[in-house]
């Protein structure tokens, strides 16, 4: 299951940051992992994840660096900034309260499943 | 790597920093390489801007095809190209420097607020330049209908015609002095000289002052009889001039009203010249011609009318009272009771009144000729308004004063007079009230006149050059009606003062003495002493030593026990609003012009300037 546009604009940001906050890494390691470690649910395309990477850029969040040498060929790593790393605490803390309502409501977690979950 | 190295990198990544050298670097091809390069040719950013992203996407697609993934299922997962591009370049340009993207959003304000300039300003030219006025009446054919069932040998007018030219020499420079020519003065002969050799003319202006009407047709030519009598008097050749079918009412010559005061002057002259030959007769045929001028003068519905008959009326009054001070035997008690009847009759009253309701008629043809009409009342100020009120007001549009007529003119502030002058609707309403309040003031007497509510109406609409704007055709045909009102009062206290000196002729006649007080001489007499207009009480009346003095308190409304001002005409003086004439009494000049009695009889001359 992928998400609707406004659910993926909300949650994209916040989840090319968390994966950022453990490492630098390149566009398509960001677009591989998203697909995989959310089993396709934040899978998004090089038109989404680029404009979101330059987006996040121009607010300082994140920072970009060309490697060559590295690998086989040159690879621009994304980086979280101190904004950034600021950024995703209160976006996580938000996300949190999210998910606690959410869970109160039924919406996930263990009560949703006789609603379609 | 370095940083030097990593800053090279940045500037010009790969082997080649251009789209397709980065494309080639990465070794893509095919539909894969086509996508890059149509996603960045999309994007329309710098060309640096354009290789970095080529290299960024390039270096993505060549990972995944070293991952094991097909160059279809890359091509797929990218995703929609033209909204990838349209979103690349809306992000990127957000990472562009702050003082770039400062200048950006200005120029784009700038054109915006541009476009929208133009668009209304095209919009609203477009509706101006269309806008035409709809001319349904024609006035002057209305006005001039008032003589289609008069026979014309009745008219007054082709008898003044005839009598033009023999005021109209300018060799006859003494005449100007008229009506103040004295027995004794330089040119007093002269004056007699001319009056007797122009016994017969003088006679026709009393013929045609006698007839009921005057029978002047407006226009905006020439009466061409009129005209070509003018100009075989002044040796010029006569040009003929067709008149307009419908003229505006602006344009209507009223060329008469200038003979009217001439001819006033020449028989309130030949009337003192009368009296010193002892002639009552003549005297009196001239104070009932000017009585039947004064009429024709107020024939025409217009203010500018009313105010030459008004003259005319005072002159009349104001020379009686002079002549019953320096002639007074050479009146019969006939005559005087005679003089009497004229001057207390309806004619001689409808002489001293300004009918601003007339105005309206200058008014409704102006917005005939300069308004749209939409049937219900409404329209607005079209390109033939607009030159209207440049032509008869320096239109200022944002300081811009607009009194070319050109093309130019009206493209680039036409609409603008558009939108800032009031529609058609608006503009009557406002106009309405102002008449209004007009007549309202109109019909209080001098003591009684409360200007605030007309002032306060004409602050309304002249408060900032914006609402004078707005209202600028109300605005133009303002007059200045308390100031108006109140000479027509002074007119009319001049003439009650002169029925009150003539019952004191004849009180003295039947009595052998002026009478102790103005009472007695009511009812026979007089049928009422008549009010002073500056405060409502009786005219003012004291009997020193046998003998009389009439006098008003004058404009500032203190009894000076018969004092006349210190400088200054010999007459009532200006009046003016109260608060201007408190201003005007503050200085030493104002008061000595100002702070006096009006001494009405015996008459006085010009005191001391």
């Amino acid at each position: 299951m992928r998400l609707e546009r406004e659910l993926m604009r909300g949650a994209g940001p916040v989840a090319v940051l968390r994966l950022l906050f453990v490492r630098p890494m390149y566009g398509y390691e960001l677009v591989d992992t998203l697909a995989r470690r959310t089993e396709g649910v934040l899978a998004m395309g090089q038109s989404t994840l680029y404009p979101l990477l330059y987006n996040l850029e121009a607010k300082g969040l994140i920072q970009a660096e060309w490697r060559e040498g590295e690998a086989a060929r040159p690879r621009k790593y994304y980086s979280l900034t101190g904004a950034g790393k600021r950024r995703l605490e209160a976006d996580t803390r938000q996300w949190a309260a999210m998910a606690q309502a959410m869970t109160a409501l039924g919406v996930i977690g263990p009560e949703a499943k006789g609603v379609g979950a | 790597m370095t940083g030097k190295a990593a800053q090279v990198a940045e500037r010009a990544p790969g082997v080649d920093a251009t789209v397709e050298g980065q494309i080639a670097a990465f070794g893509l091809s095919g539909p894969i390489a086509e996508l890059t390069r149509g996603v960045v040719r999309r994007t329309r950013l710098w060309r640096r801007e354009r290789a970095d992203l080529a290299r960024e996407l390039a270096s993505h697609f060549a990972e995944g095809l070293a991952a094991g993934r097909s160059e279809r299922e890359m091509i797929e997962s990218f995703g929609d190209a033209s909204a990838a591009a349209r979103l690349i370049r809306r992000a990127v340009k957000r990472r562009r420097p702050a003082p770039w993207r400062a200048l950006a959003l200005t120029a784009k304000a700038t054109g915006i607020a541009i476009l929208c300039f133009v668009g209304v300003f095209v919009v609203l030219t477009a509706r101006f330049m269309m806008g035409s006025p709809t001319v349904t009446r024609n006035y002057t054919a209305e006005l001039n209908a008032r003589y289609a069932d008069v026979p014309p040998e009745t008219l007054a007018w082709p008898l003044y015609v005839r009598a033009i030219p023999a005021f109209t020499r300018e060799s006859d420079v003494f005449r100007s002095e008229w009506p103040l020519v004295r027995s004794g003065d330089d040119v007093w002969q002269t004056s007699v000289e001319w009056l007797r050799a122009n016994a017969d003319v003088l006679a026709m202006v009393r013929e045609a002052a006698s007839r009921p009407t005057l029978g002047c047709n407006l226009s905006n030519a020439y009466d061409p009889d009129y005209a070509a009598a003018k100009a075989a008097a002044m040796g010029e050749d006569f040009e003929f001039q067709p008149p307009q079918e419908n003229p505006m009412m602006l344009n209507v010559l009223l060329p008469h009203l200038g003979d009217f005061r001439n001819f006033g002057r020449t028989l309130v002259q030949d009337a003192i010249v009368a009296a010193h030959e002892g002639d009552g007769e003549r005297v009196v045929a001239n104070m009932v011609a000017l009585s039947g001028i004064a009429s024709h003068a107020a024939e025409t519905p217009l203010l500018i009318s009313s105010l030459v008959a008004a003259a005319i009326t005072s002159m009349q009054s104001e020379f009686l009272r002079r002549l019953l001070t320096d002639y007074p035997r050479v009146f019969s008690d006939s005559d005087l009771r005679d003089l009497a009847h004229l001057l207390g009759s309806a004619q001689v009253e409808a002489t001293m009144r300004a009918d601003f309701e007339t105005e309206r008629i200058y008014f409704d043809d102006f917005m005939q000729r300069a308004y749209t009409d939409n049937g219900r009342g409404g329209g607005r100020l079209t390109p033939e308004g607009f030159r209207l009120l440049s032509t008869v007001e320096s239109v200022s549009v944002g300081g811009f004063a607009v009194t070319d007529e050109s093309l130019i003119a009206e493209t680039a502030l036409g609409w603008l007079a558009m939108v800032a002058v009031a529609d058609r609707r608006t503009t009557l309403v406002m106009h309405d009230r102002l008449m209004g309040e007009a007549h309202a003031l109109t019909t209080q007497p001098l003591w009684r006149m409360d200007t605030s509510r007309f002032d306060a109406l004409v602050e309304n609409f002249t408060s900032t050059p914006l609402r004078t704007a707005r209202f600028l055709p109300v605005v133009w045909v303002t007059p200045a009606v308390p100031r108006l009102h109140a000479s027509m009062e002074i007119v009319r206290s001049s003439r009650d003062a002169t029925l009150v000196v003539i019952a004191l002729e004849l009180h003295r006649r039947r009595h052998g003495a002026y009478p102790a007080s103005l009472d007695e001489l009511v009812p026979v007499f007089l049928p009422a002493v008549p009010p002073d207009r500056f405060d409502g009480n009786p005219l003012r009346y004291i009997l020193r030593d046998g003998q009389p003095l009439l006098y008003s308190i004058g404009v500032d409304g203190i009894d000076d026990g018969g004092v006349p001002p210190r400088k200054g005409p010999r007459g009532v003086g200006q009046w003016s609003p109260p608060a201007a004439l408190e201003r005007s009494l503050a200085t030493q000049l104002g008061r000595d012009r100002q702070s006096g009695d009006w001494v009405l009889w015996p008459t006085i001359d010009r005191v001391e300037e």
